[in-house]
């Protein structure tokens, strides 16, 4: 007999998403994906500047 | 059929009044109901113990005359005490049942603030010295307290007397409690067990509601007894799965990077230095997390890689930088070094597809660098890895399971600090 049926539950629940964020790659931090770029980026790289914003902080200078 | 008991009868010496005696020959002291006076049965002749006891009296909850059953056995209620003990100056009553059947003897009924106890005379004696053993139970040393007795009604199969005092000590492997009953002359020990008011109620067919239990008794079974160890194990079950499915995901998981590509960089130059790579392909059939790792050969140096991994077909593009730098030296002879001239950026639920990887670097000269250092061509290189581990849900994961067993663990000591906070057994003093 289960003498926590309520942890049980809970656990089961918490380990399934556990298992399908792994499968699908999830994860709370990161690159977020962005739409829009223009076409020809490939074609001339620097005509269009990667997006700034977002959680990784730019680099500001060396020593 | 219900057993019938028959009942003796007797003058009381004192006052006249009709005495009933349900315990048979086994009754040694009597009160009279009449006038309270304690009679001696034991002798041929009826002789008053004592003619007016205490200046109370107390009610019992159980009224004498009831039969309740335990264990399937039916007993009467024959004779009810209030005993009392002297703690710190403060006194504590609990109230003692007299139960009789006639092939199984007497048993003892103890109620204190709504904590029931059935008790029986041990048949051996109890073994150990500081804790006690009894049938296959280990008894803990609880309390020790001189025990007196307040107010009597009713038949008791001992000759007792108003004001009596006995040293009695307890044990308790809750839900059983071991006493012992000491004067002068001899010790008696005693084994209890555990009732609610409920089941007491029920046992004898009263009305009403027993009183509410106050606090946390001596061998009050702890109603979060093996929770926290079935907790622990159910922990321990889906940490085992959740190891396991980071063991598989990463299994399933190409060794073998995705794309690689190596890149210059030259601060000097004025024409653009972005770079693009090459289409690869990212397969299977549902989004995955993917790595991508740069590396520089910087060395007291630093260059910005500002980074894009593009979906060709629908545009769709994660954007992150990667700052890799490394310096290193020596201060007052200690040598120190920091920075990493590799970095990695995970990027999540990436859906399959052909993607290419935009490269945008970086390197400003500072001020006071000398134009060879701020100069320096940087040759880098990116990798990226498709189907990486998350290790951190695992540690989240961990996270939200452990408070469960933690707390089961604090509820069952709770319980077990406020059984032990009325034990003298740890400092506490009593008469």
């Amino acid at each position: 007999m289960i003498r926590s049926p309520i942890f049980a539950v809970y656990g089961t629940v918490l380990v399934m998403l556990f298992a399908t964020a792994e499968y699908t790659g999830y994860g709370f931090m990161g690159p977020q994906a962005a739409k829009g770029g223009p076409k020809t980026v490939r074609d001339n790289p620097g005509a269009s500047r990667s997006h700034y914003g977002g959680i990784v902080p730019r680099y500001v200078g060396g020593k | 059929m219900a057993e019938t008991i028959k009942i003796r009868a007797l003058t009381c010496p004192h006052c006249g009044a009709l005495v009933q005696m349900r315990g048979f020959g086994h009754t040694l002291s009597v009160t009279c109901e009449s006038c309270r006076s304690v009679l001696n049965t034991s002798q041929g002749d009826v002789a008053t113990l004592a003619k007016v006891q205490a200046q109370y009296t107390v009610q019992p909850l159980i009224p004498l005359g009831t039969r309740g059953k335990f264990d399937g056995v039916p007993y009467d209620a024959i004779g009810f005490e209030q005993r009392y003990t002297i703690a710190d100056g403060e006194t504590f009553y609990w109230q003692e049942y007299v139960l009789f059947h006639p092939y199984k003897g007497f048993r003892y009924l103890i109620e204190s603030t709504g904590h029931w106890t059935f008790v029986r005379p041990t048949e051996v004696l109890p073994g150990g010295l500081f804790q006690k053993s009894y049938e296959g139970h280990v008894y803990r040393p609880f309390q020790k307290a001189v025990a007196r007795t307040g107010f009597v009604i009713g038949e008791f199969p001992w000759r007792v007397e108003i004001g009596e005092a006995v040293t009695m000590v307890d044990y308790v492997a809750p839900p059983n409690i071991l006493s012992s009953e000491s004067n002068a002359s001899e010790i008696t020990w005693s084994e209890g067990h555990y009732m609610t008011g409920a089941e007491i109620w029920q046992a004898f067919g009263l009305k009403g509601d027993p009183p509410i239990a106050v606090g946390v008794y001596a061998n009050q079974p702890n109603p979060h007894e093996g929770k926290p160890a079935a907790s622990f194990k159910l922990f321990g079950v889906f940490l085992a799965i959740a190891l396991a499915v980071l063991i598989f995901i990463g299994m399933t998981h190409k060794s073998e990077p995705s794309y690689t590509g190596s890149f210059k960089f030259d601060p000097s130059s004025q024409s653009d230095q972005s770079s693009v790579s090459p289409v690869f392909e990212l397969t299977g059939s549902h989004t995955t997390a993917v790595h991508v790792e740069s590396r520089a050969a910087v060395s007291q140096n630093w260059v910005y890689l500002q980074m894009a991994l593009v979906n060709e077909a629908t545009n769709e593009s994660f954007d992150f930088g990667e700052t890799l730098s490394y310096y290193s030296g020596v201060d007052e002879g200690e040598s120190w070094s920091e920075g990493s001239s590799k970095q990695g950026t995970t990027v999540h639920r990436v859906p399959p597809g052909r993607y290419y990887i935009r490269i945008d670097p970086e390197r400003e000269r500072e001020a006071g660098e000398s134009a060879a250092a701020g100069l320096r061509v940087i040759e880098y290189k990116v990798a990226v890895f498709q189907g990486v581990t998350n290790y951190g849900l695992f540690f989240i994961v961990i996270l939200l399971l452990l408070p469960a067993p933690i707390l089961a663990w604090l509820r069952y000591r709770h319980f077990e600090n406020k059984r032990w906070s009325e034990s003298d057994m740890s400092g506490g003093s009593s008469e």
